[in-house]
């Protein structure tokens, strides 16, 4: 087909721009499924000590993608495992050079630390790239052309601003790191773009902190009220010694009462870890619901009505069942996540026959050399 | 002729069609719905691995892909292709399989964490440098302060002591020896690192003469030479982290647990094994100092008649009384929780939990022990 053919033939086959169309996400994935592939999945990487994680990762992926549905067909991952075998293997050789140079001397460690630093953005290019290259639904691959310098601005210098005002700037920082990340990426030749604005990164910033301090002064208040139930004031005078004449004698604690401050000590660091996590879920999910309501394919739409609460809900009860269970839980967790997220996802679509895949997905495998040299766990 | 139904994308735009592929003695072709027949090389096939739940994706070298859903009829062709592969996707398909391989999982991770890391740390511990063995016992010296006040014996007392032990010692190296007062401990002593031991005062008046404190100086030595301490933090450190890895993303509380919840096991019992390697090593150095094993013997039965009345930080020849664990976890309520276990003291929830969680080192296995090696 020549070019006046494919434009011909477009003209007949779209539809008119403004009659746009609701095409849902669906996932079909189910736990007991998934179960089974990642156990298998963690036994070989076990007894191949971690060489068959490459396989494993392509399988997990190929899991979800494929579960994942618009307009009737399936997503597609199509890296190679020993690609991502490489990036691991350089992932390991970097470490291990930054671990070896710091048992040498703190000089060499600091400057193996600061070479690492200044290859994290060439790293998270090559992440991208790779994962984007080897993403397609309908046979169109995913792709990403990020610059070095705007990806070096992005990861090192806006972080680095963010903590020179003392938090202040990190919303702004995240937000460009959110520009750089979508704004490159693309569909076939169709540039992704995102609207999100950097008040909105600021919006859920506040609200993130505003549970951590109500977190906080809950925790407080009832660490204070157990303790006095649980310790009246009248036993704990009778089992410390304090001589008010002399401050400078050690306080002395009846052995008995001591045992239960250190338990009471250990349930109070546990309430720590219980407001960082509740603090960094609500984050994620507010993050999430902005973000993905703010994504532009050429002239489609990404949007969702994924409501934060129950998002946040999913990823606290994930963690704690994933706990309790010591991990074996983490099948369904992923699934559970997905299952909510994907079907209150949709695309505000006028046409979607008509991506064309890009000359440079088709002619090279930019991107297809050397894996993700971390597990980045990045995902469209 | 066996066929397949599937989706076809010819990899230039994103529109789908709807097609068979077709294959039958040796010849393989693609059958688009809108008409026509697309022969393919089976040699240039590539087909994607099967995976329950996941589509099957077949190429043939160009940008052209075929997507199918049937499972049953992919199986078919692999057969009658001689594709082979698929023996992941029958383990996948099987629950007996992932029952299996889940029991296997956590016996290996079982294994590895009580034989694996124990043993590694027991290697890794002799790789530290001396300093950080010196800024533990400091550490750990200061989390107990409040514990262990100044040493009431006179200064010429403790100095006498130290002179005494290091010239009965072979090492060059000696550990620094601290004395310190201590109600809540009673008569005992600790090893806190490699480099450093403690004795209570409670311990030095309990003895009868200055050969029972050496036995009890080289029961500690051995802790401190075999470096149990490192071993113990070496071990928890590696628990967590395995613990941190199978619980999924948690590196924060990975970094907030290795700051703290250390100290816990650092502090907590040695296990049975190296208790009978620190023994060995107090019999061994007795021995060779001139001295009987006899001292040992008898500052283990006063320690013993006083039962009842203390349990030991780091079981040392006095934790008879109940500190003493196989296995020390890395669990930082427990551990630190039992320096301070008297049972004496008020019963009450948390004493009793420590003393069923407590197996009780028998006092005569070890008395018996050092009788055998005498009577070598």
């Amino acid at each position: 087909m020549n070019e006046t053919e494919l434009a011909r033939s477009s003209e007949n086959e779209s539809h008119p721009a403004e009659a746009s169309a609701t095409e849902h996400f669906a996932f079909h994935g189910n736990g007991a499924e998934y179960f089974r592939i990642w156990i298998v999945n963690l036994l070989l990487s076990i007894l191949t000590i971690g060489v068959y994680s490459a396989w494993a990762k392509v399988r997990t992926k190929r899991y979800f993608y494929g579960n994942t549905e618009l307009a009737g067909d399936r997503f597609e991952y199509l890296a190679s495992p020993i690609a991502i075998l490489k990036g691991r293997l350089i992932g390991v050789a970097l470490l291990v050079i930054y671990t070896v140079a710091g048992t040498f001397s703190t000089l060499l460690g600091a400057v193996a630390g600061g070479v690492l630093a200044l290859l994290l953005p060439l790293i998270f290019i090559q992440a991208f790239r790779f994962n984007a290259h080897n993403s397609a639904w309908r046979g169109i691959r995913f792709g990403f052309d990020g610059e070095v310098w705007p990806a070096f601005q992005a990861y090192l210098l806006w972080p680095l601003f963010g903590v020179l005002t003392l938090g202040v700037g990190l919303p702004y920082a995240l937000f460009r790191i959110n520009q750089y990340q979508i704004d490159n990426h693309r569909f076939g030749e169709s540039l992704a773009n995102s609207s999100a604005a950097g008040g909105g990164f600021y919006r859920i910033a506040l609200i993130s902190i505003g549970i951590f301090v109500l977190m906080s002064v809950a925790v407080i208040a009832a660490a204070a009220g157990f303790f006095l139930s649980w310790f009246p004031p009248e036993i704990l005078a009778e089992s410390v010694t304090f001589d008010p004449e002399n401050p400078d004698a050690s306080v002395e604690v009846d052995p008995a009462i001591m045992g239960s401050f250190l338990l009471f000590g250990f349930l109070g660091y546990f309430a720590i870890l219980l407001t960082v996590f509740v603090t960094g879920f609500a984050w994620e999910a507010m993050r999430f619901r902005m973000v993905f309501n703010r994504i532009a394919l050429a002239d489609n739409r990404v949007r969702n009505r994924i409501s934060a609460p129950r998002y946040f809900w999913i990823l606290f009860s994930n963690m704690l069942l994933i706990t309790v269970t010591l991990g074996m839980f983490t099948p369904w967790a992923r699934v559970r996540r997905s299952r909510y997220l994907l079907p209150a996802m949709w695309l505000e679509t006028s046409d979607l026959d008509h991506f064309v895949a890009a000359e440079a997905d088709r002619t090279s495998a930019q991107g297809d050399e050397i894996g993700e040299a971390f597990d980045l766990g990045i995902g469209i | 002729m066996n066929e397949i139904e599937g989706s076809w994308f010819d990899g230039d735009r994103s529109r789908r069609r709807g097609a068979r592929l077709r294959w039958g003695s040796g010849a393989l072709a693609l059958l688009p719905e809108e008409g026509g027949r697309i022969s393919i090389d089976p040699q240039r096939l590539q087909m994607s691995s099967p995976l329950p739940g996941a589509p099957t994706r077949l190429s043939w070298g160009g940008e052209d892909s075929f997507v199918t859903m049937d499972e049953a009829g992919v199986t078919a062709m692999r057969r009658d292709l001689a594709l082979g592969g698929g023996w992941l996707s029958r383990l996948e398909n099987r629950m007996s399989v992932a029952v299996g391989a889940g029991m296997l999982c956590v016996s290996l991770l079982v294994a590895f964490a009580f034989w694996g890391v124990p043993a590694i740390a027991a290697r890794a511990a002799f790789l530290l440098p001396v300093e950080v063995s010196d800024d533990l016992g400091d550490l750990l010296l200061g989390e107990i302060e409040s514990w262990l006040p100044p040493s009431e014996l006179t200064e010429a007392r403790q100095a006498g002591l130290v002179r005494y032990f290091t010239s009965r010692d072979e090492t060059d190296a000696s550990p620094r020896v601290e004395f310190r007062a201590s109600e809540i401990i009673g008569a005992n002593a600790l090893t806190l690192s490699a480099t450093t031991v403690a004795f209570t005062d409670d311990l030095v008046m309990l003895a009868e003469n200055d050969q029972e404190l050496l036995a009890v100086y080289f029961h500690e030595l051995g802790h401190a030479e075999l470096r149990h301490v490192e071993q113990k933090v070496l071990t928890a450190s590696a628990w967590l982290v395995m613990f941190a890895l199978l619980t999924g993303d948690i590196g924060v509380v990975g970094d907030l647990l290795l700051g703290s919840v250390l100290l816990g096991p650092a502090l907590g019992p040695f296990s049975r094994a190296l208790e009978r390697e620190a023994d060995a090593f107090a019999v061994e150095r007795l021995l060779a100092a001139g001295e009987s094993p006899e001292a040992m013997i008898s500052i283990l039965e006063k320690l013993e008649a006083q039962s009842g009345l203390v349990v030991s930080v780091n079981g040392t020849a006095s934790d008879e009384n109940g500190s003493n664990r196989d296995d020390p976890a890395p669990d930082a309520a427990i551990s630190e929780a039992e320096i301070t276990v008297s049972e004496n003291t008020d019963e009450g929830f948390l004493l009793r939990l420590l003393d069923i969680i407590a197996s009780h080192p028998p006092t005569e296995e070890r008395i018996e022990y050092i009788e055998s090696r005498i009577a070598d």
